[in-house]
């Protein structure tokens, strides 16, 4: 059972018997008592009303009822009261037409103006009928009288609400007749249009790779076509940043007059284009971002001019494509931040010890900012402002399988650059195996691929790691953090020592670890599919894709990863 | 248990809805869906070709409708049709349908915006089953010759005061049969409970009345004094009686006490009210139907003294009311339907002839 079929269908037969009843209509305005017409007509809406009642659309159902009981009338002989009903009637298909069309824009639509004018006529036109000198009503007359539908009347309509007759006239006005050359279209359609071409090329991955042998070079055309069209679609979502960054110039202004600054905005790299689900899920982090940057970056005009700067400061938002990627950056000449105080705050808060921190280098200490709770306000400029903490940025870019990178100068200001992929369908990333499974990385988050001799690697108080030439990145065994336990020495001690280790770099927010892998395997372009129930509680695993050979692949939450290293690492400190 | 699905034919002009009922239906493996058609004439032709067990049809289709089809099917080669309907007033076929020989109906599906369809399914389901296991061969569709009007030639007793009637799944032409042979100048009230929602009541009753001009046919109206003439019970409420104590007349009363077997209209409501009111005066006819309504209010008419009446087995199109009510011991007379009217006949002329059968 697919609902979504259901609404496909209905809508496609509602479209259908919308036209149809205007045809009839036209047609029964020329011939009032055409019972053929008539009959067509009651059938149509009584049709109607079954498929929304079936559906559960009832503002559509409500008035296919009032019709049908309309219709019903006429069938039966009584006459039309009024010309003016044709009016009417054609206003409440139109009424039907813009309801059926609401299902898929979730416009409202004001329907209840034009159901109650429909049931008086009807009341009206049934009055007239029953006034009128009867002729096969003889007998049963008296009984009807005391049958019990007859003594509990439907509520009988009352006056039309002057609300209602407006929203009916504004109704009515609404209707467009220039036909535009664009086209809106519901995001919802451009996403399933994108799974759809995800799942085609996975089949024809998986087709040409059934078949590579035998004939290869024959699906050449149909990979480049089945790319084109990836890329036309993946091409319609993108929208430039422009858009969202014009609208920034009120937010700063508004921001910026709240704080007492004097703040230009500069925006470059507007006509850079990102998919618009991803502008969407990182607007929010870059409204964040402004309002810090003039909140707590740039200083107040005296201030500045004490330090030799113009008065008014300057917040730069600019784009670019980089890596087959983009990167947006924001950067203020303020004062940027203190890192000591970061530094302090890091240990006050236990993140990690005191010697620890001396060691740990700026950028480090820095990527502590974006952690849950961790207070901007005091730790970078002592000014207070919104509690608001940059975790919320950072898990808009996770969401998003971005980075962000800080770069702040004291005195001189700071610069957020956010890098995230330009699409989100389709997927970078790296292939390799662990344990006859094969899984992926997203390219975004590995810094490098490297192979270590055993000797090349230190075991040091039972944890590994490996020196490169300006720092030491700990080691992990994949497996073991699956497994989440201690790194398995005897795994290790039994190793040669000329044996070779498969390493992974991955690196987020200037944290790097290393995971030994079994073997790398490709760079490959993937589209990425969300874990379906019930095994989608497993927080290291993001997604998953298919392979041309029909395997099934899981791509790794490296954040996540990321974290349960960290905590490990805080835990070995504890000890 | 391990039979063989019952085969569905579904005939249903909106393809929106052939999908729905489609997957409804194919979530019970107890039936399979063999194929399904937009209007009457193309379903009747593969009901031809293809003899399902049972029909699911809608009732407005265009050109050949669910009217056309039903008649079709009983006349050339009868099974079980359900219908599915609006359950409105928008369904004046429906009770046509029935009388034509229609088994059932069962209520399109419906959603609210948030429920799912699933809900509905066991209802449609069942109804859909239990249809298959209905023998038609005993549904006799009324004919316009056989309710040629009558009059009592003898007297009738003082015995008895009511006769009260329940009917079910098949109920329609069965009432319709039974009441063909009532006397029209007969001067002892019947009020008949057939199991159908409000809408199709109304619509029953007018039915009757244009088959039976010559009597009086009528759904009583709360607090409506019983008198002599045909009842039928409304859809929309329990049917009770009281009697005056005072005046000594006999008040029909609305009576919102629900029943564990089947309401609005419940026949053990009525049975028992009867029971109450008319004690040993009160005749109880069970018809056929699914089901278990009326067995207790026909144990309370026995226990009182009055007559009980079941029909048989092999005039029954659903032997389940009229079989529930012979297994609780509170039925006197078994018989085929088209000898009920005489024997009740009989029983209201000749006391004496009550009298000897209580033996």
């Amino acid at each position: 059972m697919n609902q979504e079929e259901y609404i496909k269908l209905f809508i496609a037969e509602s479209t259908e018997m919308i036209q149809a009843m205007e045809e009839s209509l036209m047609h029964l305005e020329k011939e009032p008592s055409h019972q053929a017409t008539l009959n067509e007509l009651f059938r149509i809406t009584h049709t109607l009303k079954g498929n929304a009642m079936g559906m559960g659309y009832e503002e559509i159902a409500s008035i296919a009822h009032v019709l049908e009981d309309f219709f019903s009338e006429l069938k039966s002989g009584t006459p039309l009261p009024g010309s003016e009903t044709f009016e009417l009637l054609f206003r409440s298909v139109d009424t039907i037409s813009r309801l059926v069309a609401a299902i898929e824009t979730g416009e409202e639509v004001n329907y209840r103006g034009i159901r109650q004018k429909l049931k008086l006529s009807l009341e009206k036109a049934r009055k007239a009928e029953a006034e009128a000198p009867a002729q096969n009503t003889e007998s049963t007359t008296q009984e009807d009288t005391q049958s019990p539908s007859e003594n509990t009347p439907e509520t009988m309509p009352q006056d039309i609400t002057a609300e209602e007759e407006q929203q009916e006239e504004d109704n009515t006005q609404s209707v467009q007749h220039a036909i535009s050359e664009y086209i809106q279209v519901p995001t919802e359609k451009l996403d399933s249009l994108l799974d759809l071409i995800g799942e085609l090329i996975i089949e024809r991955d998986r087709l040409i790779a059934r078949h590579k042998e035998s004939y290869g070079h024959s699906y050449n055309r149909l990979n480049r076509i089945s790319s084109d069209l990836q890329y036309s679609v993946m091409n319609i979502r993108l929208m430039q940043v422009g858009f969202l960054f014009k609208k920034f110039h009120r937010l700063v202004r508004d921001t910026a007059t709240q704080e007492k600054k004097e703040v230009r905005l500069i925006l470059e790299g507007t006509d850079v284009e990102v998919d618009r689900n991803i502008l969407k899920v990182i607007s929010d982090s870059l409204v964040h971002l402004i309002r810090n940057a003039i909140g707590h970056g740039i200083e107040g005009p005296e201030d500045r001019e004490a330090a030799g700067k113009n008065a008014s400061g300057n917040l730069r938002l600019e784009a670019a494509v980089e890596n087959q990627g983009v990167r947006i950056s924001i950067s203020d000449d303020g004062k940027g931040m203190d890192i000591e105080k970061i530094r302090q705050q890091v240990i006050a808060r236990g993140l990690v010890t005191a010697e620890m921190a001396k060691e740990l280098p700026d950028q480090q200490i820095i990527s502590y900012i974006f952690e849950p709770g961790f207070s901007t306000k005091e730790a970078v400029s002592g000014v207070s402002g919104r509690g608001v903490g940059m975790d919320v940025v950072k898990t808009a870019l996770d969401q998003v399988g971005g980075q962000i990178e800080v770069d702040t100068q004291q005195g001189k200001g700071t610069t957020f650059h956010l890098y995230m992929p330009a699409s989100m369908a389709v997927k970078s990333v790296m292939l390799f195996q662990l344990k006859q499974q094969v899984y992926a990385i997203q390219l975004a988050y590995t810094d490098s691929v490297t192979s270590l001799y055993k000797s090349e690697v230190m075991l040091v108080k039972n944890h590994l790691a490996f020196q490169t030439k300006d720092q030491v990145i700990p080691l992990y065994f994949l497996s073991d953090l699956f497994a989440s336990r201690q790194t398995h020495l005897s795994e290790w001690n039994s190793r040669h020592p000329e044996d070779e280790f498969q390493v992974i770099v991955v690196q987020i927010r200037g944290r790097k670890a290393g995971l030994i892998v079994d073997k790398m395997l490709q760079q490959k372009e993937i589209v990425e599919k969300p874990l379906a129930k019930p095994v989608d509680y497993n927080e290291f695993v993001n997604g998953t894709t298919i392979l041309g050979d029909g395997n099934i692949c899981l791509v790794l939450n490296i954040p996540a990863i990321v974290a349960d290293i960290m905590k490990r690492q805080l835990n070995m400190l504890h000890l | 248990m391990n039979r063989s699905p019952v085969r569905v034919l579904l005939a249903e002009d909106s393809g929106l809805m052939r999908l729905i009922l489609s997957d409804i239906l194919s979530q019970d493996e107890r039936l399979e869906l063999i194929d399904t058609a937009e209007d009457g004439k193309a379903a009747m032709e593969k009901v031809r070709a293809l003899q399902p067990d049972v029909v699911l049809c809608d009732l407005v289709m265009p050109k050949y409708d669910g009217l056309y089809l039903v008649r079709e099917i009983m006349k050339e080669c009868p099974r079980p049709v359900v219908l599915l309907s609006s359950l409105d007033k928008g369904d004046p076929l429906a009770i046509q349908a029935l009388m034509a020989g229609a088994v059932d109906f069962v209520g399109k599906p419906k959603m609210k915006a948030v429920s799912h369809i699933r809900t509905l399914q066991s209802h449609i389901n069942e109804k859909v089953y239990q249809a298959a296991r209905v023998d038609v061969s005993k549904i006799k569709p009324v004919t316009a010759g056989s309710n040629a009007a009558r009059l009592l030639s003898a007297p009738l007793g003082k015995n008895y005061g009511i006769i009260c009637i329940a009917a079910s799944t098949g109920g329609p032409t069965a009432v319709e049969s039974v009441l063909s042979q009532l006397p029209d100048n007969l001067s002892v009230p019947v009020v008949v409970v057939q199991h159908m929602p409000a809408m199709f009541l109304q619509s029953f009753k007018d039915r009757l009345q244009s088959q039976f001009p010559n009597k009086k046919i009528a759904i009583p109206a709360n607090q409506q004094v019983l008198e002599a003439g045909i009842w039928i019970a409304p859809g929309t409420t329990n049917l009770s009686m009281s009697r005056n104590h005072q005046s000594g007349t006999v008040h029909f009363l609305y009576s919102p006490e629900t029943y564990p077997e089947y309401n609005f209209p419940s026949a053990n409501c009525l049975f028992h009210a009867a029971a109450k009111v008319f004690g040993r005066k009160a005749i109880g006819i069970i018809l056929t139907g699914m089901g278990a309504d009326g067995t207790t209010g026909l144990a309370h008419i026995y226990e009182q003294g009055g007559y009980t009446i079941a029909q048989d087995k092999d005039s029954s199109v659903v032997y389940g009311m009229p079989m529930a009510a012979f297994k609780a011991g509170a039925v006197r007379r078994v018989l085929p339907l088209q000898e009920i009217i005489p024997h009740t006949i009989g029983v209201l002329q000749n006391s004496s002839l009550s009298a000897m059968s209580q033996v």
